[in-house]
């Protein structure tokens, strides 16, 4: 591997060093010089995570190779401040609560720090323009703003800096205090490790061969190839597991490696453990694999069928069937003064967490295999590695390290188990990274589903009865499948009491990417189905929408669409304070659009038009 | 067709429950009032960036009479700390919070004996709080790492605590669902107002009023955060995220492709938050992670069809799909007005 | 991941003539912006030069030059500084509009003006601009260590998707361009995000008033079909004629064949209609002339709208 003389100002520092001539500046950072603050998201420019100045200029790390700024003068976000010693900016994103899985915060620190010293007068409009290229998956941005603008105010003494160091607390109560969060320090200076940030001696590392097709048997995997290069040191395929070979975290279906054949694009087939990333890259293009396509399932109807079987053990395509019936709805379809009847889908969604997928795996000195990694179920995964493995359960440790975003994504356990059979079979520390790329075609999703819809009510608002059939694609392993049927059928048709329902969800394995656990487990795609239908009864029968949701809202003592009795019930006083609280202009929702009263309040933020600078002329003299 | 830009507003509610869904859920706690008067909480917990950290120190503050910023978090390690089982199922508050609740509130306990001891008062009218340590009604008052020094040299005491909670569900029953899948349910609602652009069919989202049932609100700009970040993942849903598959490929492969709310794309989001303590758990507190975002994108929907008539019902409502229902509604309006 | 042994930053046109005449199996690049997330999964995947010539130091490469009828940018403006930079807002409103849009102010700090042109990408939001401002492309072509200087108009430059017309070793060394001081301009784009957002639609158009007719106008159009186009049939059609509702109207009706995308064509030309329309008012408002009633414009505009039959 060739090398490239570096000469250059970091944080102050002159460093004058060898690195790998392709580096780019962000690995450079991470790798050579431990500046973990400095995060790698996307590797594409696409999410900010890696921001860094170059010369002064706000820049993308991963963009930029380390070879193009021999010579600069770079700042991370290491030099603005440490936990004792905190930057304006970095204290007020304590402040307000910036921070949540934190991931994002480094570079979003740096974008702010370097939009308030472009022009430390920035408007709002200026702040999120100039702050436009750094994803935040978790805080909704809105804490962030208000930092920005804090930070900006404290710096231009609009604000007395005493502001930082406030935050309410009731008379003798810490419930109901706004505590400021003990993790934010470590998160706005870049202190915290995840586990990409993490190194230990003698450590490999991990790179996995994926499936290209969505339905194949394996006919063949020849790693001859790939072992014979150089730093290569093994892999392991599906014949490598001990132990019972499946997870999941409701149906446990899914082997730790494609197991005769694949179900989706993606699926994990070889891990190799070599000396460097670089050199398990190259031996994943030496693996050659031999395919027999298999005809494949993309549509979850044709998945009912089940002329194609996904997982030919199971003899049908349905994960989960969850039927609810309370009632009868023929009787209360009978009394109906209106029926509606629609359908509704929703699409798969990504979880996006800023933090890809990554994990330290390790045998300990007593013969524990450990593993580190951001797990959102370390007590299930441990079970499950135990049975894999084919290990007493107290000689497996899971440590659950900083979570840069789950959202549910990281409750399924697939890459921990290539990373325990490495381990195991090298006893030698094994660190695995997912590029985003990786990350995306490999995990699951949020279920997509499909919606039919009929209801029935009196010309009053009431509703007299309610049959909802929603079929979900859960792709090629179980996952969450069953449980995310289970909630999208308890909670589907709202919070309202219904005495007569007819609910069903089904989940279907496809050759699609798995469906899996994601915040609002089927609840979401339901409960939309059922407000927007609401919205067309409130149309219908000419009722302002929270009335009609009044009529029909749970009270203390309803049963529950599961035929449990309540013992409270706020859906009432939350409608009550919503209406108050966004002053809505009474009337039913036919279309009313411009002749509404309640428009325009400045609760709504501005209409975005670009090019809030060119407005206000703030310009720069070129070089 | 048209220019112009056009304003609506909708409104979507929604209910959700807390913990682990139609199964038996439970977590534990070890807590020590610790030299100094500060605490050790001990769970199997790690920050995933919903504020669980402060909240267990805040729940640890208010039932030892420490300071919260003197509670220490230990790791989650399942060699080294109890089960508290998943990060999810927005059961961390109530889960998690309450064990720490009841194993804090078993060590306090082991300290008042002694104290109690030490003052010969009855236990009774032991107070706590901020780092103090008090007999109500007589003129004693430490601070808590007095208290604790007294309990450990003078009577040989660690104060010590390990506790469980447990959430009773049942599983539903296979023919007909019927079962108590929680005991504890959160209520919520939210308006959207959106402004459509009919020559582009794009939607700004401008504002979200959001109300929540919480249960009691630990820490209250935690609770904002996290519906914050709902609604906004939820806009994400309703706008323009959308994994794509052709044959089992993606075609939204990387974040260029696979698009994400960026700090333009999102609305200012006002809430407010309303408290159902629930009956059955010590602190109240129920939770607000997943229900933040279930009546956002029926919301933006409604919204969208305020503004300019027409119903997107199939997820994301992106600018083509709004163009050729605009489209399609002239279109009907036109021959209706022919005809 | 992109890999390479050697990565060279020429400073002059005769040391980058020198070093591709010496070195094989070399990628030019200039920014970096687009290279990097080539190189990655689902796209090129693991990519391998032995060299990398980096153009974006030559200083021949970086230039302002601001004359009264003529403005010249150097190939290396990065999109940042052509955001900001004061003579071009003065002086080429137009540009500034689409660096906006541009991704974000980071990669714009490293994007060139070059580079997003030699990738001729059909969705690029440059081009349609410097089409407007009858850019010509300065071209450095390489014969032995000779770098001889060559002038192209864009449209003989840009020659379809992601290929333009420029030998293995040549560069482009720059643009020239109108000085459009007295022009108004807009931009207006669509994707599916306002902030790094990757363009469905977008168009810039430029124009000038005099005595309430269109002295000119210079539309152009990307995202719509393979290349980046003027639309020329609309143009001509409006200069010399009366501000009107009508006109505008009628001129947005007459070039919307132009699209050719594989996909969301019917999307795309009603949004490419509505965006010369609205382009055209918008240019029209920041017109300082008080003779147009705007207002009467636009409300006319919206009837002609509700009488048409898709």
């Amino acid at each position: 591997m060739s090398e490239i003389k570096l000469n250059l100002s970091i944080n102050g520092k002159n460093i004058k060093r060898s690195t790998k001539s392709h580096y780019r500046l962000l690995d450079f950072l991470r790798e050579d010089l431990d500046l973990t603050g400095t995060k790698e998201g996307c590797g594409a420019g696409e999410c900010g995570t890696c921001s860094v100045f170059v010369n002064g200029k706000l820049i993308k790390s991963c963009l930029m190779p380390v070879a193009k700024v021999n010579g600069s003068k770079i700042e991370t976000v290491e030099s603005l401040g440490t936990p004792d010693k905190m930057s304006e900016v970095q204290k007020a994103f304590c402040l307000t609560g910036a921070s949540q899985c934190g991931f994002c915060i480094p570079g979003m620190v740096m974008a702010a720090t370097s939009t308030l010293r472009n022009n430390p007068k920035s408007s709002l409009e200026e702040i999120k323009e100039e702050m436009g290229g750094n994803i935040c998956r978790c805080t909704g941005y809105q804490k962030i703003f208000e930092a920005v603008e804090i930070a900006r105010d404290v710096i231009n003494k609009k604000q007395n800096k005493n502001v930082f160091d406030k935050y309410y607390k009731p008379e003798n109560s810490f419930i109901g205090a706004n505590v400021k969060r003990i993790d934010a320090p470590s998160k706005v200076t870049g202190n915290l490790k995840y586990a990409a940030d993490m190194k230990m001696q003698n450590m490999l590392h991990m790179q996995v061969l994926r499936s290209d097709r969505p339905h194949a048997k394996i006919k063949k995997i020849d790693l001859s190839k790939a072992l014979k290069l150089k730093g290569v040191v093994t892999a392991v395929t599906s014949d490598d597991v001990p132990g019972i070979d499946n997870f999941g975290v409701f149906v446990e279906d899914q082997p730790v490696l494609a197991k005769n054949k694949v179900r989706y694009v993606g699926e994990a087939i070889v891990a190799v453990a070599a000396e460097s990333v670089e050199i398990a890259k190259e031996a994943l293009s030496k693996i050659k694999i031999i395919y027999e396509d298999l005809p494949c399932l993309f549509k979850s109807e044709e998945a009912l069928k089940n002329k194609i079987l996904i997982h030919e053990d199971y003899k049908t395509n349905v994960v989960k069937h969850i039927p609810i019936r309370k009632g009868n709805i023929d009787e209360g379809f009978a009394k109906a003064d209106v029926i509606i009847e629609d359908d509704f889908s929703t699409q798969p969604v990504d979880h996006a967490y800023l933090e890809p997928m990554a994990g330290i795996s390790y045998v300990d000195q007593d013969g524990v295999l450990t593993i580190v990694s951001p797990s959102q179920n370390i007590t299930h995964h441990r079970h499950m590695m135990a049975k894999i493995m084919n290990l007493p359960i107290h000689k497996v440790r899971f440590i659950m390290s900083p979570v840069g975003g789950g959202f549910g994504g990281k409750e399924d356990m697939i890459y921990q188990g290539m990373l325990a059979l490495l381990a195991m079979k090298t006893r030698l520390p094994i660190k695995y990274v997912m590029s985003r790329e990786e990350d995306i075609v490999s995990t699951a999703k949020r279920h997509p589903t499909k919606t039919h819809y009929k209801m029935g009510l009196l010309n009053n608002g009431k509703i007299t009865a309610v049959e909802i059939k929603t079929l979900s694609d859960g792709g090629a392993y179980g996952c969450s499948t069953e449980g995310v049927m289970r909630k999208a059928a308890i909670l589907g048709a709202g919070p309202y009491h219904i005495e007569n329902l007819k609910m069903d969800t089904i989940g279907v394995y496809t050759n699609n990417t798995p469906s899996g656990a994601f915040r609002s487990f089927g609840a979401l795609q339901t409960e939309f189905a059922t407000e927007s239908m609401m919205d067309l009864a409130s149309e219908k029968l000419n009722l302002d929408p929270f009335e009609i949701r009044r009529v029909n809202a749970f009270k203390k003592g309803d049963l529950t669409h599961t035929k449990q009795k309540l013992n409270s019930a706020s859906i009432n006083n939350v409608l009550d304070e919503l209406e108050k609280l966004c002053k809505w202009d009474k009337g039913s929702s036919n279309h009313r659009g411009e002749e509404r009263k309640d428009l325009n309040s400045s609760d709504n933020r501005e209409s975005c038009t670009l090019g809030a600078r060119l407005e206000t002329n703030r310009s720069r003299v070129s070089k | 067709m048209s220019l112009t830009k056009k304003r609506g507003r909708g409104m979507a509610a929604a209910w959700y429950g807390i913990a682990r869904t139609a199964a038996m859920d439970q977590a534990g706690a070890w807590a020590e009032i610790d030299d100094g008067g500060t605490a050790k909480i001990v769970t199997g917990v790690t920050e995933i960036g919903e504020g669980i950290l402060t909240v267990l120190a805040q729940v640890a503050a208010e039932e030892l009479g420490v300071k919260p910023e003197n509670v220490m978090i230990g790791e989650n390690d399942t060699s080294r700390s109890p089960e508290a089982a998943h990060a999810g199922a927005t059961r961390q508050t109530y889960m998690i919070g309450n064990a720490v609740a009841l194993a804090c509130r078993q060590a306090k306990n082991k300290l008042f004996a002694q104290i109690a001891k030490e003052w010969n008062v009855d236990i009774q009218t032991l107070k706590a709080h901020d780092g103090e340590i008090w007999s109500e009604g007589t003129n004693y008052r430490i601070p808590m790492s007095e208290a604790i020094k007294i309990c450990k040299k003078k009577y040989g005491v660690v104060p010590v605590g390990g506790e469980n909670y447990t959430s009773h569900h049942t599983g539903l029953h296979p023919e007909d669902g019927s079962g108590k899948p929680w005991q504890a349910y959160v209520f919520g609602g939210q308006v959207a107002e959106v402004e459509v652009d009919t020559a582009t069919g794009e939607v700004q989202l401008l504002g979200i009023w959001a109300c929540h049932d919480v249960g009691r609100a630990i820490n209250p700009k935690g609770v904002e955060g996290q519906v914050e970040g709902g609604v906004v993942q939820a806009v994400g849903q309703a706008l323009m995220e959308n994994f794509e598959l052709d044959n089992g490929k993606t075609s939204s492969g990387n974040l260029a492709k696979y698009i994400l709310p960026t700090s333009l794309d999102v609305p200012k989001v006002k809430t407010k938050i309303v408290e159902d303590p629930d009956p059955l758990s010590p602190l109240g507190a129920k939770g607000i992670g997943e229900p933040a975002m279930v009546p956002t994108a029926p919301a933006i929907m409604n919204a969208i069809y305020d503004a300019v008539g027409v119903r997107i019902k199939s997820l994301p409502a992106t600018p083509e799909k709004i163009l050729s229902a605009l489209r399609e509604k002239q279109r009907k309006s036109l021959n209706k007005s022919l005809n | 991941m992109l890999k390479y042994d050697n990565y060279y930053i020429p400073k002059t046109l005769k040391e980058y003539a020198k070093m591709c005449n010496s070195i094989g199996n070399y990628r030019i690049v200039a920014g970096c912006t687009d290279t990097m997330p080539w190189a990655r999964e689902g796209r090129a995947g693991d990519v391998y030069f032995k060299n990398i010539i980096d153009v974006s130091k030559i200083k021949e490469l970086n230039y302002m030059k601001f004359a009264k009828k003529n403005i010249s940018l150097g190939a290396a403006t990065s999109f940042q500084d052509i955001f900001l930079d004061k003579k071009i807002r003065k002086n080429l409103k137009i540009l500034p509009q689409i660096s906006v849009w541009f991704a974000d102010d980071q990669i714009r700090e490293q994007a060139t003006l070059g580079g997003n042109i030699v990738n001729a990408s059909p969705a690029a939001d440059s081009t349609p601009a410097l089409l407007s401002l009858n850019a010509k492309v300065i071209i450095g072509v390489i014969k032995g260590d000779k770098i001889i200087k060559k002038t192209l108009t864009l449209k003989e430059f840009v020659r379809g998707r992601n290929k333009v017309a420029l030998g293995k070793k040549d560069l482009v060394i720059g643009f020239d361009m109108d000085n459009l001081n007295d022009y108004q301009a807009c931009f207006e784009k669509v994707g599916h995000r306002r902030s790094l957002v990757i363009s469905t639609v977008c168009v810039a158009c430029v124009l000038k008033v005099k005595n309430n007719k269109f002295e000119d106008i210079r539309i152009s159009v990307s995202g719509v079909c393979e290349i980046p186009q003027r639309l020329l049939k609309v143009e001509k059609f409006l200069i010399g004629k009366q501000v009107s509702h009508k006109n505008i109207f009628e001129a947005s009706l007459l070039e919307l064949n132009v699209i050719n995308s594989r996909t969301r064509k019917d999307y795309r030309k009603q949004v490419l209609q509505n965006f010369i329309v609205r382009s055209i008012l918008k240019s029209l408002e920041k017109n300082t002339s008080k003779n147009l009633n705007l207002n009467f414009i636009k409300d006319n505009l919206e009837k002609e709208y509700l009488h048409v039959r898709n």
